[in-house]
């Protein structure tokens, strides 16, 4: 076991930093931060900043934007974008999961088209896979995919897609057929959100970052935009969702507002003890969610850790957000864009962030499962 | 940076597991234990009990367990204490009761001090065991240890309560509070006079009393080298209280699977499975968290607040996580876990005392917040 980054990965964490305490990027982080309620942070000049080295994927090859390192300075930027205040959930929807995804699955067609752009911060790449009927039973989704000519047209509608109204593309999940068992006949495509038949409608959330209603009224996609094999839907739809279960931007999410807090609360003695256990707790998280980042890098499957270190880390980011919330007294309820708001703090925007963490990327129930289910306990 | 064992840790690991086996480990977990009330002849299991360990307490030395905190100039190994919890978490999953924790705890004793005592250090590493006795009163613990013995002459008068394992110590070490931070006076352990106390545990625990016992050595630790002594105890035992969890949640685990009610394993009920799944998420956390601590505390520096603060989070943690556990394993186990036939109810009882062996997890994170407020900065550069 060593907890010592090496002496490279140390260079890049401070590269990494140094780009994000820049004059600019801390302007554009105020201002996002400050949005009126029906904006939302989209593709920043932070991203490009860092897309510009390679550094907004540094885990993908040059050909595709990175810088050919691994998940671990991937993982780094992440922690160090979170530490600094930049939001992360383009990032991590476009590069973690959906970009993740088309870069270990896609055709090496896809992976030209839409790669270089999510790489350079000038794209998003968004997931459609829950439905008004399907969350967590994501078996029972009703959107189908419909032979026409030698491509398909998708109708169905999608819905708690996040950054959908400025997205670029799609990984859609939709039911080609083909079989009575409701796990398979299952297919992922990748679907450009301007294609002639989406319509997307916002539905507002409590959150900086607004879902979309994304009626799919026919629109036409092909062979090519099939990421993997037609009916293998089921298989990488899991994929995709065990790449978001590092838990690493919740542990970072956690170590932000647990520093924060102690740092902006030292004498509130009568919370010690949680402080100190909540703190602990974050750390243990973030040992997970690097473990679990081992185990990708080492191209390791191990549900049950992907699912601790998801159910961890969200569950402890969740508490410490409302934690702050707590201390931060009336303050805290202050957005940033009142004018007496404190300054600096993100403890009204964690609040309103911290029920979806153990919502997102499988419910903390659905967690428990697949960790039950590894005891030899199956529910 | 990996977050998994390394192969130092695995071969100490592969290296001590034998001795833990399914066969061994109901025997082990008690063999510190008073002879059930059943027991048809109390005083040949007392003796069965002794035999066995001795028989452990032999088997860890001939392992090199004795061994593996001492540096190789003394014939030890020195593997650090990354390694030495992986020991620890075995012996709390076998609720080990022996002086092999206070063992190491004396042999840092010795060898932080300034005369270092080449023969003894070896002497120890060769097995001969230590117990350590820092309470006068119910108040005391180690990290604020009781008053001295008598009167700082060469001779020990007085008590030391809850004090393990005495018996089958060669040596023990009396630690008390003193001027210069911490002082701890070796005696032999033989000749001293000691009341087994009628515990919970019924266990090894013990009252000594001394009247004019001769001190072999003193000991003096300032404030700052007996605070890092503690912590690196501290991260034993939590590693200790660790393999306690795991061992409870394995028996709950199992329980679980075989106990059928209402025409199905009681596992496969969600309030109960998600419970169990839930603790062996925390378990997992806490263990990376103990382990991380172990190797934190072999690099840093003696004035690394950070290493004391990880300390004792680590411990207030696994003592936590070892309390849900053990009731909730409890509750699993059914009217059959308040019988002495089963496991359970010997983790139940142990955990009072070890949960709060070296502190509460109370009073542990009540004492490291103001270091923590103060060490906030460049804590992304190291997990």
């Amino acid at each position: 076991m060593d907890l010592r980054f090496t002496e490279e990965q140390q260079r890049f964490r401070h590269a990494v930093r140094a780009v994000l305490a820049q004059d600019e990027v801390r302007r554009e982080v105020a201002r996002v931060r400050a949005l009126p309620p029906t904006e939302e942070p989209g593709l920043l000049r932070a991203y490009r900043l860092l897309g510009e080295r390679g550094w907004l994927a540094p885990n993908w090859p040059v050909e595709y934007g990175g810088i050919g390192a691994t998940m671990v300075e991937k993982a780094i930027v992440t922690e160090e974008m979170i530490a600094s205040g930049v939001p992360d959930v383009t990032h991590t929807l476009s590069v973690d999961i959906v970009g993740l995804a088309l870069h270990d699955i896609g055709s090496p067609e896809l992976k030209a088209r839409w790669l270089p752009p999510l790489a350079a911060g000038e794209a998003i790449g968004c997931v459609l896979f829950s439905e008004p009927g399907t969350g967590s039973d994501l078996a029972s989704l009703a959107t189908r995919a419909e032979r026409d000519g030698t491509g398909w047209r998708l109708y169905g509608r999608k819905l708690y897609g996040l950054k959908t109204m400025m997205g670029d593309f799609g990984l859609c999940l939709a039911r080609t057929g083909g079989s009575d068992v409701r796990y398979q006949g299952l297919s992922v495509f990748v679907l450009p959100l301007d294609t002639p038949g989406v319509v997307i409608d916002p539905l507002w959330a409590m959150t900086d970052e607004h879902f979309g209603d994304v009626a799919l009224d026919g629109p036409l996609v092909t062979e090519a935009d099939v990421l993997g094999e037609v009916g293998d839907g089921w298989r990488i739809a899991g994929q995709v969702l065990r790449l978001e279960r590092t838990g690493i931007e919740l542990q970072a999410k956690a170590c932000r507002a647990v520093d924060a807090t102690l740092a902006g609360t030292p004498e509130a003695i009568g919370y010690a003890d949680r402080l100190v256990a909540l703190d602990a707790e974050a750390r243990a998280g973030r040992l997970l969610s690097w473990r679990a980042v081992g185990a990708l890098v080492d191209g390791g499957h191990d549900e049950a850790l992907y699912a601790m270190a998801k159910w961890h880390t969200s569950e402890t980011a969740a508490g410490a957000a409302r934690l702050a919330a707590e201390l931060a007294g009336p303050a805290g309820c202050l957005s940033r864009r009142d004018p007496d708001e404190p300054g600096g703090t993100l403890v009204e925007h964690g609040y309103r962030d911290a029920p979806g963490f153990t919502i997102a990327s499988g419910t903390s129930e659905m967690m428990l499962s697949i960790v039950a289910t590894a005891l030899g306990l199956p529910v | 940076m990996r977050v998994e064992l390394s192969s130092v840790q695995q071969e100490v690991r592969t290296r001590f597991a034998a001795l833990f086996d399914d066969e061994l480990m109901s025997d082990i977990r008690r063999m510190g234990e008073s002879p059930t009330r059943s027991a048809v002849d109390p005083a040949g299991a007392a003796a069965d009990a002794r035999t066995s360990r001795a028989a452990v307490w032999d088997a860890l030395v001939d392992l090199g367990a004795t061994r593996l905190l001492v540096p190789e100039k003394f014939g030890g190994e020195d593997v650090g204490h990354g390694a030495v919890v992986v020991l620890c978490e075995l012996l709390g999953a076998a609720l080990y009761q022996g002086p092999l924790l206070d063992t190491l705890l004396a042999q840092e004793v010795l060898l932080g001090s300034p005369d270092i005592e080449a023969d003894r250090i070896a002497e120890i590493a060769a097995g001969a065991a230590v117990a350590v006795a820092p309470r006068a009163t119910t108040a005391d613990v180690l990290h604020r240890p009781g008053g001295p013995l008598g009167d700082d002459g060469g001779a020990l008068d007085g008590v030391r309560r809850f004090v393990g394992s005495v018996p089958e110590c060669r040596y023990l070490l009396a630690v008390a509070a003193h001027d210069a931070g911490t002082r701890s006076a070796l005696v032999a352990a033989d000749g001293l006079t000691v009341r087994r106390y009628d515990e919970v545990t019924r266990g090894q625990l013990f009252e000594v009393t001394f009247a004019g016992v001769p001190v072999l050595s003193w000991y003096v630790s300032g404030p700052t080298a007996w605070a890092k002594l503690v912590a690196r105890a501290r991260i034993r035992h939590a590693a200790y209280l660790v393999g306690t969890a795991q061992g409870a949640l394995d028996l709950a685990v199992s329980r679980a699977r075989a106990r059928r009610q209402f025409g199905r394993p009681i596992g496969r009920f969600q309030a109960l499975a998600f419970r169990l799944a839930e603790l062996a998420t925390r378990l997992t956390a806490t263990r990376w968290f103990v382990r991380g601590a172990a190797a934190a505390v072999d690099v840093c520096a003696d004035t690394d607040a950070d290493c004391l603060i990880r300390a004792a989070q680590a411990l207030a943690m696994a003592s936590d996580v070892v309390g849900w556990i053990v009731s909730t394993a409890m509750q699993v186990h059914g009217a059959h876990g308040l019988t002495e036939d089963a496991d359970i109810q010997l983790f139940h009882r142990r955990a009072l005392v070890d949960r709060i062996w070296l502190g509460t997890p109370v009073e542990l994170r009540q004492e490291v917040y103001p270091m923590l407020t103060l060490t906030l900065d460049n804590r992304l550069d190291t997990l």
